[in-house]
């Protein structure tokens, strides 16, 4: 008996949160390190955390773990139910699923009157300080010969007299004891961590916290020695029996896909079958061609031997759901390396090895990883919410629901929570948070905590630092995930417990999407994409200005205007290649075709900036550096980005050509790589990789410099597939820009907020490209932006209510209607006519809409607030307004109140008033700088539009002036950001003088001196979108 | 009536005892300052602050301690005249400061004082005394007074109602204590001075602004009636001051107490009387309470002797906990007469109470000699046991505790065990973390609490029961 060890069978993990100190991977391991023959993993009314642990168990063959829960009733006792098989694990499920359903977010409620007998669990009564009678007649009464009495000994100086008021209660009440630990850490020096967790979990700190924490450490897995030490041998045996009788295995949930997407006569494959062919029919009307059929069948093949069907046929339905009503969406990710999912119209990109790419069907789905794909689909993001009510609808709420997403403690939030259980005073805390401003890393604290008067060296701030280090990572809470939805043929809750989200009418279950991907459960993404939002709305204004249907499939490919427009970078509001960076780079990669728009989206990203790829890449694009290949077998795979590997399927091949491996071990390395911030495990497949390359001899650096480069993709790696089917977008975008740029910037205008620059960019692009932007007004706009024909018979932006803020779309369709029977005669009868009340009138009137029927701001204003709220019939009665005479606005006012509405203004930009003082400071137009010499000091100005920290840039920061004339893009140096911080990080505008840095023509000036003139624009919104 | 009406800006930073510090008043998750420091102008948002100035150091507001400062304030102004007036307008709006405003009658104190000029210079003095600045005006209606005060760092007087609107005229419409709502809105209509607002027609500015503002522009003027709530001084005083933080020694007590002091002799002034007994009350952590009552032997309203007599005081019986607030108290009051006799003298045949007969052990037998054991939340056990004053509340310890538990262990060899083990691990956050297994042994006759040291190994006796 002795050799079997324990089983420990109340273990919180740290996803009873703020309690349990330590995740459930630890947990196992530690118990298995300690020699224990089972564990049992009981968080408070909850399953979040066993999926992890079932993984860890996974790595151990003979250890048992044990599936429970704890619950505290309001009315009554605490007790462990474990799951004996699958009945009584849907049980716990279900109580749960009561439980959290019956309390807010977050929280749970349970009565006695709501737990009956739970047939297959083993349940253990957890007495507390003072076991009450009326506690053990009851738990009796409901489990009879299925509750134990947990016996948990803590060294607290009782002991003996506990374990003999425990005996007598067990003799009395026929309640067999047995011995638990109550475990909320796996090792003893979690103590200050979980210390730490009391205090933020009651909210005051440590030190007050008094017996609120525990006494001792003994609440961790303790060794067998010890634990023999304290409990006696027949309790330790009870352990184990319990242990025995619990035969649940998660890996062997009763998970079935939904069925009833296959009509009655066909089986799922024989289904898929006949809508790929189908369907096909569209994508090649004369049958596909003899090796696209060929792939097609070896699809379906290994679709079939992995019985994953019902995944395609499910993202098939909800694809034909959203095109049924017209809503734009396309598959992304790698299911684009899949030709089924293209026959079948999940994707756009056909993965035929056309375009130069090589699909790499193992990198979707692989039998070696024996894992269901991953298809992901991107919908219009303002239209998304009627896809996930049609999933809803369809199944029921009972069998879809949408993942958790687990909110861990990131640096900030780390810091704010420890730094207040320390005893930092709020002041303190929000200075200790502010050192950790939006783009600094816990490694700058250090500095930062000097800087902001405190003493790194102090005890204090040593056990903020090590405690911050120790908490970050660990579960906070539960939220809900962005589109993730797990779809069951069976009722979610027998599988799974469901809780409140913090929306309402949305339920979400308690595991997040690597769970249900362990558990091969089937999860289908609906996620939002905006531009798909824009190019749906851009294509109905052209077809209506055209009076002809005009589909995205309607544009014409390979378009010299649209590839010249790129390469000049006049890329605003083109999908993915918008940004700074990524503008920065279109002169020097100058795309031609479809595939260098594929690289385009791929090379500036973490990832190959991380792999050092980007520059080689270029060089030897520009011809500046011969192109060469390790040998003729990598040619093949690298021939297409001239030698330089730049997305995952590359990687993944280099691994198969160079080093042996089959495409399933090639894709499990590059998940192992992702996977790593989950909890490692990747060294066997490194030493792998290493010599499958000596053996087929490649030299040790070469090997390194892979594994440096899969070391870079692994947590930003961008698949070609994927990037194959944003070009799309991105060609799509652009060719609507360069040809139809009014309907274009509609279209964005109208899917705010999206994309990378705001609407006064937008309006300013298009204006740039000769399109004409005429202002809201209440006489003509409508809620959202439309075409109107300008004097030369061209169409122009009407700008719509859409942009005033603080107005709404009920009140403009009422404008609208009340319009279509006549023309408004003043502010009084559109008032009346279009039902607004005095606040909607002034919102009107502070956006200069009124201008029409009330003349300036201020009389339009004036007018607004004078609109007499009293009923009609008493209108009569009330008191003559006398007309008044009120100064028209000046023109800075305008343009202030014109930002202040809309964020925008028609009028002159607001840099062009002050230029006379910009002038007497030599300060250069940004559209002048370009013809400034390379290395010239310069002075530039501008409002602050951006500003970004990428990570990849070392501690610089970027930043984006506009003047009336264009932008500036600023380098400023670490050293210049530090010395001045405020004006970096705070201004709204600036006077910035450095040099000029030009690179062909990429243009960048760099910063020495930044002025902060904030000032002189007054009380003009701040405009600048920071990002890390 | 002339009113003269002192204001209070700076009155957040006063009132927590920092004058000249930086507090911020926060609504939702917006913070802002309501006081100016240094080159940082009241109203400019936290985070603002904190880009010019990182090191700037940010109180957060104490309602509370306004409203005690400024009705201590308004029993010290009564001194001066009567009606006092006190009004403090709160608007919670982002940028925007409270205000405080006194009020004082001040035909009469003008008369007596020889003109705004030198009352002026002795209310600036004994305000500082006070440890308070404010801004004054006078001025035929309290609203006028009070917006000129607002207004300027200088003195303002106006005697009556046509030099008022005048002076009113040349105001910002900001300078309002209306909502913000409201003044964004008469800017939107491009309206900039009351002066504007005055010549509306005042039909159509109350259709836009509503009756109530219309009628607060009257009261400015002195078209309209303003009713008030005269202040008296309450019959018992007390006056309560949060520390900053949780103070250890006497020091930092004394700056306040100063102040306190100075508070009820000029309370006790404007009253024309004087303190028999007065209590100082500590708050300790857990709000648990130390009274330090004090009688007089005659009764008096010297504002240096009253605090003479608590330093003296503190100073020998200086608190045993951690002090939070302090307040001062007195409810029994007689005229003093014009003689008093000597405080403390034991020969003076007068009755000493039980206080003083304390004090009076204490001072004979040392410091610490005399106090009440009581029981903190606390694992470890030298932190569970604490000296206190009579009548704290205490926490049982989980587990049984020795009686008599020795200042230091004494180092011990290693014992006979035959108890449990109970076993602490504790205080890692305050640098004392006590890693110990604690028995109970036979020794030398008794019953011995003994443990031993986790990290060293080493045995310690710790305590005896019985």
């Amino acid at each position: 008996m002795s050799t079997r060890g324990y089983a420990e069978l109340h273990c919180l993990s740290a996803f009873s949160f703020l309690r349990g100190a330590s995740m459930p991977q630890e947990l196992v391991a530690q118990a298995v390190a300690q020699g224990y023959s089972a564990l049992a993993i009981t968080d408070e009314c909850s399953m979040a955390g066993v999926v992890r642990a079932h993984e860890e168990a996974q790595k151990h063959p003979g250890f048992r773990l044990i599936i429970g829960s704890e619950f505290q009733l309001v009315d009554g006792p605490r007790f462990v139910a474990l799951a004996e098989n699958h009945d009584g694990y849907s049980r716990i499920c279900a109580l749960i699923t009561k439980a959290r359903r019956a309390a807010k977010k977050g929280a749970y409620r349970l009565k006695r009157a709501d737990v009956s007998a739970l047939a297959g669990c083993s349940i253990l009564w957890i007495p507390g300080d003072k076991p009450s009678l009326t506690h053990a007649a009851w738990i009796r009464d409901t489990f009879r010969d299925a509750a134990w009495i947990a016996v948990e000994l803590h060294r607290d100086g009782d002991d003996s007299r506990r374990l003999v008021k425990l005996q007598e209660i067990s003799g009395q009440f026929g309640l067999p004891l047995c011995a638990t630990g109550d475990v909320h850490m796996h090792v003893r020096n979690r103590r200050a961590l979980q210390d730490t967790m009391t205090a933020i979990r009651h909210g005051i700190p440590i030190a007050q916290c008094g017996h609120r924490l525990f006494g001792n450490g003994e609440r961790h897995l303790r060794s067998l020695e010890d634990l023999r030490a304290i409990y006696p041998p027949e309790l330790i045996a009870e352990s184990l029996a319990i242990a025995d009788r619990c035969h649940f295995d998660l890996g062997k949930l009763n998970y079935q896909y939904p069925a009833e997407l296959v009509p009655e006569g066909h089986t799922p494959t024989s289904w898929l079958k006949h809508l790929v062919e189908e369907d096909g029919k569209r994508r090649w009307p004369d049958g596909p061609p003899e090796f696209i059929a060929k792939r097609i069948g070896e699809e379906l093949a290994i679709i079939a031997e992995m019985q994953c069907e019902a995944f395609f046929l499910t993202v098939h339905d909800i694809v034909r759901f959203a095109r049924s009503r017209g809503i734009l969406c396309q598959g992304r990710g790698s299911a684009a390396n899949s030709m089924v999912c293209f026959a079948l119209h999940i994707t756009e990109v056909s993965p035929d090895g056309r375009n130069k790419s090589r699909p790499l069907f193992e990198r979707f789905i692989s039998k070696e990883r024996n894992e269901p794909p991953d298809i992901d689909v991107d919908f219009e993001h303002q239209r998304r919410e009627e896809v996930i009510q049609y999933v809803y609808a369809k199944y029921g709420r009972e069998r879809a629901a949408i993942a958790a997403t687990v909110i861990r403690y990131q640096p900030r939030s780390a810091v704010r929570d420890v730094g207040k259980a320390l005893g930092f005073s709020l002041d303190q805390v929000n200075r200790l948070s502010k050192s950790l401003a939006w783009w600094d890393d816990l490694e700058s604290l250090k500095r930062r905590l000097r800087e902001q008067g405190f003493k790194p060296e102090s005890r204090q701030v040593r056990q903020l630092i090590a405690l911050t280090n120790e908490i970050l990572g660990m579960p906070r809470h539960l939220s809900q995930h962005v589109g993730g939805f797990v779809i069951s043929e069976a009722p979610l809750s027998a599988l799974v417990p469901v809780e409140n989200a913090a929306m309402p009418e949305r339920t979400i279950i308690q595991w997040d999407k690597d769970d249900l991907e362990t558990l091969r459960m089937l999860k289908v993404d609906v996620l939002a994409l905006g531009m798909l939002s824009a190019l749906r709305r851009s294509l109905k204004m052209v077809s209506d200005w055209e009076r002809r249907p005009f589909a995205l499939a309607d544009i014409p490919q390979q378009d010299t205007e649209t590839y010249a427009m790129i390469q000049r970078a006049e890329t605003v509001g083109v999908f993915q290649i918008e940004s700074r960076a990524q503008m920065s780079m279109l002169p020097r990669l100058r795309p031609e075709e479809f595939y260098d728009l594929v690289i385009q989206v791929a090379i500036v990203r973490p990832g190959p900036i991380q792999g050092d790829m980007v520059h080689p890449y270029l060089r030897r694009r520009c011809g500046e550096e011969a192109v060469v290949y390790p040998d003729e077998k990598l040619r093949a795979v690298l021939e297409r980005t001239l030698g330089i590997p730049l997305f995952q399927e590359q990687v993944m091949e280099i691994a198969i050509v160079a080093a042996g491996f089959t495409a399933g071990e090639a894709d499990q390395m590059r998940r192992s790589m992702a996977a790593w911030k989950r909890g490692g495990g990747f060294e066997h497949l490194k030493k792998r990789l290493f010599d499958g390359m000596r053996e087929r001899g490649y030299t040790e650096a070469f090997a390194q410099s892979i594994f440096h480069m899969i070391e870079g993709f692994a947590s930003y790696g961008f698949p070609e597939s994927h990037a194959a089917s944003f070009a799309l977008l991105a060609y799509d975008s652009a060719w609507l820009k360069r040809h139809k740029p009014a309907a274009f910037i509609a279209g964005l205008l109208n899917s705010q907020p999206m994309g990378f620059y705001p609407p006064s960019m937008l309006v300013g692009e298009a204006r740039k490209m000769g399109v004409t932007a005429l202002p809201i007004d209440a006489t003509v706009s409508e809620w959202d932006c439309v075409l109107e024909r300008d004097d030369r018979g061209e169409p122009a932006i009407r700008l719509g209510f859409n942009l005033v803020s603080g107005f709404n779309e009920d009140a403009a369709s009422r404008i609208v209607q009340a319009r279509k029977e006549r023309a408004f005669d003043d502010v009084d009868d559109l008032s009346r006519r279009a039902r607004l009340n005095k606040r909607e009138l002034d919102v009107l009137a502070h956006a200069d809409a009124l201008r029409v029927l009330a003349g300036h701001r201020h009389a339009a204003r004036w007018a607004a607030l004078g609109q007499d709220r009293a009923p009609e019939m008493l209108r009569e009665a009330s008191r003559a307004d006398l007309p008044i005479d009120l100064p028209a606005p000046s023109e800075g006012e305008e343009i202030l109140s014109d930002y202040q509405s809309a964020r925008l203004t028609l009028r002159r930009h607001p840099v062009a008033l002050l230029r006379d003082r910009l002038d007497a400071l030599r300060v250069t137009r940004n559209v002048d700088v370009k013809s400034a010499r390379d290395q010239q000091p310069i002075t530039v100005s501008g409002l602050v539009m951006f500003r970004q920290r990428p990570e990849a840039a070392k501690g610089v920061m970027f930043m984006t002036l506009e003047d009336e004339s264009g932008i500036v893009n600023l380098i400023v140096w670490p050293k210049i950001l530090e010395a001045q911080r405020a004006a970096a990080v705070g201004a709204s505008f600036v006077v910035v003088s450095g040099e000029l840095q030009k690179q062909g023509e990429v243009i960048h000036v760099v910063a020495r001196r930044i002025r902060d003139v904030s000032d002189w624009i007054g009380e003009l919104p701040y405009l600048s979108r920071d990002f890390r | 009536m002339l009113w003269l009406c002192l204001s209070f800006p700076e009155l957040p930073a006063s009132a927590l005892d920092r004058p000249g510090a930086a507090i911020a008043d926060q609504h939702g998750s917006q913070r802002w300052l309501i006081t100016s420091s240094g080159g940082i102008a009241a109203g400019t948002a936290v985070a603002a602050a904190l880009a010019v100035e990182p090191d700037l150091e940010i109180h957060t507001r104490n309602p509370d301690a306004e409203r005690e400062a400024l009705a201590g304030l308004a029993h010290w102004l009564y001194h001066y005249g009567s009606p006092v007036v006190s009004e403090q307008i709160d608007l919670h709006e982002p940028g925007r400061r409270p205000r405080a405003r006194l009020w004082v009658e001040a035909g009469a104190s003008l008369k007596l004082f020889g003109g705004l000029k030198s009352l002026a210079a002795n209310l600036r003095a004994e305000l500082q005394h006070l440890g308070h600045r404010a801004q004054l005006a006078l001025a035929p209606t309290r609203a006028g007074a009070a917006l000129l005060a607002e207004a300027s760092r200088k003195p303002i007087a106006c005697f009556d109602l046509d030099a008022l609107r005048q002076k009113l005229s040349r105001l910002p419409i900001a300078s309002l204590p209306w909502p913000g709502a409201i003044l964004d809105a008469l800017k939107g209509v491009g309206l900039r001075r009351l002066g504007e607002l005055f010549a509306l027609p005042r039909e159509s500015f109350a259709r836009r602004f509503g009756e109530e503002r219309l009628a607060d522009l009257d009261r400015l003027r002195g078209w309209q009636a303003e009713p008030f709530d005269a202040i008296t001084p309450p019959a018992r005083y007390a006056r309560r001051f949060e520390l900053s933080g949780d103070v250890e020694t006497v020091e930092p007590l004394l700056f306040p107490l100063k102040r306190m002091c100075a508070e009820l002799a000029a309370y006790l002034r404007a009253r024309d009387s004087g303190a028999i007994a007065i209590t100082l009350v500590c708050t300790h952590p857990f709000s648990e309470k130390t009274h330090l009552d004090f009688r007089f032997l005659a009764p008096t309203r010297d504002a240096a002797r009253m605090f003479a007599a608590l330093n003296e005081r503190l100073l020998r019986d200086p608190p045993q906990r951690a002090v939070r607030e302090i307040t001062l108290e007195a409810d029994q009051f007689a005229t003093p007469q014009p003689l008093q006799a000597d405080l403390f003298d034991p020969l003076g045949g007068r009755t000493l109470d039980w206080q003083q007969a304390l004090e009076r052990m204490q001072a004979r037998f040392g410091d610490h000699a005399l106090w009440t054991p009581a029981c903190v939340a606390d694992h470890r056990p030298e932190n569970a046991f604490a000296r206190s004053a009579p009548g704290a509340t205490s926490t049982a310890p989980p587990a049984q505790r020795p009686i008599w538990l020795l200042r230091e262990p004494q180092p011990m060899s290693p014992p006979q065990i035959d108890s449990d083990c109970e076993r602490i691990e504790s205080g890692w956050w305050d640098g004392a973390d006590a890693t110990r297994d604690y028995y109970r042994v036979e020794r030398s006759g008794g019953r011995a609490w003994v443990f031993r040291d986790r990290k060293s190994g080493m045995w310690f006796l710790h305590g005896w029961f019985g």
